[in-house]
Formats: C-alpha cells, structure tokens, sequence
C-alpha cells in the first residue's frame, strides 16, 4: 500500500515542475474569458499546448461583429447596460470573433445566424471545392457546439472524434442543408449531456420536408447514452396531418435515451400558412397508446410543451400525443404549458397536476384562446387556481394572465409571477391572504399583439390594496389572520399602467406594523442615452423600459431596488412601452 | 469507531475514522482492498501516503472534516457540466482556509487532492489558482508562476498574432 512518486521539494518548486497537464488544465479550463485564456497560451510552450490541444478556445463566428465593436468603443465604461446587448458584448469578450479558418483547438463554437461564407471559412481552407474535407483541428477538446446557419453537410462526419462534446444545439435552419448521411459522425456522443433543437426565430425561407427529413435523420442517427437534457422544436407540416414522422422519430429517441430528465417539445410551424380541411380529426388512439407507453418508460423531472403555431390559432393535435405522454409522469419537479387553449387542455392538465401532486414545485400556464376576442380584449386565457389545488408542494406560479378563484391557491406557493392583474375580486390582497410562505409576487406585461393588449401591468389602486394588507389592523377577520405577514419582494416590469404612482409613495397608516412602498432615486439616466445610441446602430427592435422591484427593507418599508435596470421586449410593443416607461421614470427622484 | 492510520511521507501518523477516510476516492481504495485481503476484520487499516508530507495531509483532512457531510461530487463533474463549476460549493470557510497559503503550498495542496481524489477540495484549489490568473498580463502571470517564456524564434509572435483578437478588444 504505498506510492511511488516523489514530490520535489517545496521552495524549488514551480507551476511546470509541480503541476500535470491534466490539473493545468482544470485550472485553465476555469478561466471564463478568452483575454485570460489567450495570456496563458503566451506564458510558454507547454501552457500553449495545454490551450490549443486540451482546453481549446471559445469561438463566436457572427455578423454581429460590427456592432460589437461599436458598442464596446462608444458605451460608457461604467454604464449598465440592458441585458441584451449585455449578452452581444458578453460575446465579445468571452469568445474568439473568427473570420478565417481555424487552426486552434476549439472548447466552444457558436455559429450565429451569421453570414454562411464566413461559417464555410471558418471550417474549410478550400470551401469552393468540395473534394477537399473541411479541416477543423483538434476536435476532441470540442464541448460545447452551437449551429444556426446551413451548414456544410460534411460537417459532423468530419468531426471526430467529438469525445468531449456536451452542448449541441442546432437550429432547424442548420438542418435544412444536410444530407442523410450528414450524422454518422453523431453515432456515439458519450459525453453529450445536453441536445437542443432550436426553432428558427426568423423563419427563412426553408424546405420544411427537407428539415422534417433530416431531423428525422439526425435522431435516429444520434446516440448519446449520458443525455439529461432533450429540447426538441420540430415542424408540423399540416395541422391536421397526424402522420408526421418527426413524432415518430422522437419518441423512438426517447426510447432510445431512458436516462433524459428534462424534456422541452415546441411544435413549430413553417413559413407558410396552415392549410387543412376544415372538418375535426381526432388523434388515433393507436398512437395515443403508443405516447401513453412511451411515458410509462421514462420518468422526468421537468417537461415543457410548446405549440408555437404563429400561423394558426388551432391547437396542434400532436398535443393530445404529448398530453397522453406527460399523463403517464407521476416525479415531475417542473412543467410548463404554451398553448393553445381547448376544453380538453384544461382536464388534461388537471390529470397530470394531480398524478405529481407531491413533487410538483414549479408550474408555469400559458395558453392562448383559440380565437382572438378584441371585443373582450382577450389574448390569454385566464388560469384558473382550482386545476392548483391537488398541488401539495408547489412553491413557484407563473401565469400568463389573469388569475381565477385565488382562493384555491396553494398556501405553498413562494413566488407568483402573473403577466396581467387588475383590481377586481382576484387582487393582490386576496392572492397574499391564501399564501402562507409567499416571498416574490412578479407582475410582468409582456402580452401584445392586440390593439387592446397592452397596458395591463398593475394599477395604483391594487399597489394600495397590496400595502393596506399588510396591516396589523385588529379587525380582520381570522381568515385574514395571515394578511399581516410581508412578502419580501414585489417586482413590476412594466410600471403602474396609469402612470401614476404617488411621488411621496403609498403607506398603509399602521403605526403598529408600518409598510410602505417608496421610491429611491434612480442611479442613472442612461437608458435614454442608450435608445439613442441604439437608433444609430440601427439595432431599433430592441426598446428597453424600466422595472420596478420594490424590496422589502428592515424597517419595513419596500425601497426600489433596481431603479435603473432594463429589459427588452420588441419594437412592435415599443411605443406603448415607452410611454410608460417614461411616465414612471418622470416620478423618480 | 472504525478507525484507520494514514501516514504521511515523513513518518507522521494521523488517525481518522474510515468514514472520514472513505470521502477520499484514494482512501476509500486502500481501505476496501485492505479489508479484503486481511484476515481480521478488526484490524485496523494503515495508510502510506509516500508523495504527502505531514503539513499537506493535515490541511486535506483538516479539509475533510469540514466537509464530510457535504455531497460527493461526481469526479466528471466539469465534464457534464462545463466551465466555472469551481466557484460551487466554495464556502467563507474554504476562502478563510485557503487565504493564509502561498502558492507553493496551494500546488502541493492540489497534488495531494489530486492524489487522494478529493474533488471538492480539487476544485476549490484549482480555483484559487485560476484567480491569480485572472485579469493579468502574461508577465504578470509568468511572475507570479516563476516562469520562463521558452518561445524561439518567431513563436511568441505567432501566438501574439492567434491572440490579436482579444488584444484589440
């Protein structure tokens, strides 16, 4: 039982006597930008060995390029900026922007929705010649890949060996230029822990079937025995079409991969309009049998379900599949639902709470009705609290409007993030008075798309009646015994819809217990300075507004805490949003 | 309690129970073959750390101790998980543990975890040695590593010119 390997001593040591390649690694392995990792390849020979052939490089190739430049020479140095172009300058410093080929080992490729040739570039010497294999070097240090742009259909097959390879994440645009024989380079991932198939956000002008083919191609080809992670949008021809081939395929996947814990499915559309007769088809129940089986196999901890038809505003019926699917789950710790409102969605979800009542703890509802009302001004159906209340451990709520009959709500709940909520009998006081633990309440407008669609948020008025809650007034009745508990923070992304939250805040009048929601001086003005700057650099989707996050102090008083802090919705929403915006920035100190 | 002797290279002999012990890969090891090939299963386990002195194997045990009802970390933890997975699990107690070593001391103390197979510790050192990287010129770095560049010729430049990106950021 002993060792043979002898330490030299202490005070003559340094890093390269001392230290392996294998823990030089690790400690390079850290560093989290390329600035750092490029100055260890500088130190000597051996440390820029470890980079090129161990660690490899982060490597970005995009278009956004310019923009970054501009960004990181024009923005002030301290300014805070709004997290999306955070990310876009986050990019500039973390990765290596390439615009030739490679000749470093690569720890990370992200190819952005960029320009093609500059990908080719990026992987090939000789991109106009096809006999010659793109090179790309050291492809066992490759971890982590991320495609959203054709790529060249040799790409995986030359590749090898990916040993090391954990992170893939192809966009259904990526796809469209494989081949069949695009994936055997996919054959055996063994590290591969994480597979996404990413929707395209901008719908280019692509085959569907060619996709639908080589997604098809790629999960029956893919073969990772460690996957956890599964995200998979794919496109469904006809709405009406049940035979689609890529449910097939998926499930076979999943059969294929028992150890996935957490499963995404969007159903996307292409980008043409859905066509189909008109008359209903039900979803055979062969194939629901064979969804209900396929989800007796496999036990998760958290599903997503999208239906993500912008074209159509019929539910898709692989719905009804992933519903039977997710029936079968009695472990789930998460799920999440984007759709499309139906009689049946709400039964089905009632189902599927109540087999994971006692592990259920984060529920996120959206649904949208199946056809607009803007005579009613609805855009999202109403979540209602009854489908909650089998939920015995349910700690966190996000629902994408209105919430119905609070009183059903789980005393369970620590966080509530509701889109919409108005003065009516489903106020903020009734929420806390069915709360024992509550801790965040969110209020987030983030709905649009309807001329009546905006302007939700929260009124003044239930701000007042958040406040009077939190009370020690003697007279409340025991089942309001509770009211007087405080919730620690509340947080309202898009201000108060009328604009007119009192300068000198609003106090409850408790001497006893007093609570009061103020407002501090904003640290900073740059948001203005930075819609102009935008507009320059003709990025003018992107509008930012303020939020308001009120945090309870130890005196009892809820301060805004992050007065200064943006986020971006699109423009289509922007001059609603900036009227707002600006109304509540105009009552700052 | 079960205890088991693990001696350093320099002869020192500390006594620790074989749970403890058993949070050490290499340990749990040497203890599990030592209970299969000894006749007695009273017997108490003895451990020869030959590349550890005394100094170094007190900080890891030390270590352990204030672990040991921590998780056992996968040893592929990184792997699956990428970058940064060094900054969890790193406690006030491990930056007060760490803070009085130099540098000589923390490469030693990573060696041992290493060689004992204790990640968490692994982890936390190897961290602390990323940081002193961080943010600093390459000689900055080479100084405060005692190291030489060993580049010929036109090699330094070459890698100057496979950095000029971040250089002009």
């Amino acid at each position: 039982m002993t060792d043979h390997v002898k330490l030299p001593a202490v005070d003559t040591i340094s890093v390269n006597d001392v230290l392996p390649n294998e823990i030089l690694e690790q400690v390079i392995h850290n560093l989290t930008t390329e600035a750092d990792i490029c100055a260890t390849k500088s130190v000597c020979k051996r440390w820029k060995l470890i980079v090129d052939t161990m660690v490899g490089h982060k490597v970005l190739a995009t278009n956004f390029y310019p923009m970054v430049h501009i960004l990181k020479k024009e923005m002030p140095q301290k300014a805070k900026l709004p997290s999306n172009l955070k990310d876009i300058t986050s990019l500039n410093e973390n990765y290596h922007l390439a615009i030739r080929e490679l000749t470093i080992g690569v720890d990370e490729l992200l190819m952005d929705e960029s320009m093609t040739a500059t990908i080719k570039c990026l992987i090939s010497t000789c991109v106009n010649d096809p006999n010659i294999t793109p090179s790309f070097p050291f492809p066992h240090v490759l971890k982590r890949l991320s495609c959203f742009e054709p790529l060249p259909p040799d790409l995986f097959n030359t590749l090898t060996p990916l040993s090391t390879l954990s992170y893939l994440n192809i966009s259904l645009f990526a796809l469209s230029s494989m081949k069949s024989n695009s994936f055997s380079g996919l054959r055996r991932l063994r590290c591969l822990t994480t597979l996404i198939i990413s929707n395209t956000s901008a719908y280019p002008d692509f085959n569907c079937c060619s996709v639908t083919n080589q997604l098809c191609n790629l999960l029956t080809e893919l073969n990772a025995p460690n996957l956890i992670h599964l995200n998979v949008s794919y496109p469904v021809k006809d709405l009406l079409n049940v035979k689609d081939d890529c449910t097939t395929a998926l499930m076979s996947f999943i059969k294929r991969h028992l150890t996935i814990l957490t499963l995404v499915v969007g159903m996307c559309s292409p980008n043409q309009d859905i066509k189909g007769p008109t008359k209903e088809f039900r979803y055979p129940q062969s194939l629901l049998d064979l969804m209900g089986d396929l989800g007796k196999s496999i036990s998760l901890r958290s599903v997503t379900v999208k239906d993500n038809h912008l074209h159509s505003l019929r539910p898709s019926l692989q719905v009804k599949g992933w519903t039977a699917f997710m029936k079968q789950q009695n472990r789930l710790n998460s799920l999440q639902f984007l759709l499309k409102s139906s009689v049946e969605l709400n039964q089905d979800v009632s189902a599927i709470l109540s087999k994971n009542r006692n592990t259920l703890k984060n529920l996120s509802l959206s649904c949208f009705p199946c056809e607009l009302n803007e005579e009613n001004d609805i855009f999202f159906v109403p979540v209602d609290c009854r489908l909650l209340s089998d939920c015995l451990v349910l700690q966190n709520l996000r629902a994408t409007d209105r919430l119905l009959n609070t009183m059903y709500l789980p005393n369970t709940l620590k966080s509530i993030h509701v889109d919409a909520m108005l003065t009516n009998e489903d106020s903020t006081g009734i929420i806390l008075a069915k709360t024992g633990v509550l801790e965040t309440i969110e209020f987030r407008d983030t709905r649009g798309g309807t001329p009546k669609g905006f302007g939700y948020g929260i009124t003044v008025e239930s701000l007042k009646e958040f406040v009077k809650m939190h009370s020690s007034n003697e007279d409340k009745s025991q089942s309001d015994k509770n009211i007087g508990r405080k919730v620690k923070r509340l947080i309202i992304l898009a201000g108060c819809t009328d604009g007119k939250f009192p300068p000198e805040g609003i106090y409850n009048q408790d001497s006893i217990q007093p609570v009061q929601l103020r407002k501090r001086k904003a640290p900073s003005t740059f948001t203005q300075e930075l819609i102009g700057d935008l507009s320059v650099l003709e990025v003018n989707q992107i509008l930012n507004y303020p939020r308001i996050d009120w945090e309870l102090n130890e005196k009892g008083f809820y301060e805004d805490k992050l007065a200064s802090s943006v986020t971006s919705i699109m423009e289509h929403h922007s001059y609603e949003w900036l009227q707002d915006a600006e109304s509540v920035m105009s009552f700052r100190e | 309690m079960a205890l088991v002797r693990v001696i350093s290279s320099d002869g020192a002999a500390f006594l620790v129970s074989q749970r403890l012990a058993k949070r050490s890969g290499k340990l749990k090891t040497e203890i599990e073959t030592f209970r299969k090939s000894s006749d007695n299963s009273e017997a108490q386990p003895e451990i020869r750390i030959v590349t550890i002195r005394a100094e170094i194997l007190r900080l890891v045990l030390q270590w352990l101790q204030q672990h040991q009802n921590d998780p056992v970390l996968p040893a592929n933890q990184n792997e699956q998980d990428g970058r940064g997975d060094a900054e969890m699990g790193q406690s006030q107690w491990d930056r007060d543990f760490l803070a009085p070593m130099d540098l000589g001391i923390v490469m030693e103390l990573i060696l041992a975890a290493n060689h004992l197979e204790v990640k968490g510790l692994l982890d936390i050192t190897c961290k602390l040695v990323e940081s002193k990287i961080t943010g600093r010129t390459v000689d900055e770095i080479r100084t405060a590593f005692k190291l030489k560049s060993d580049f010929k010729g036109n090699e330094e430049e070459q890698t100057r010119l496979e950095n000029r990106w971040c250089v002009e950021n």
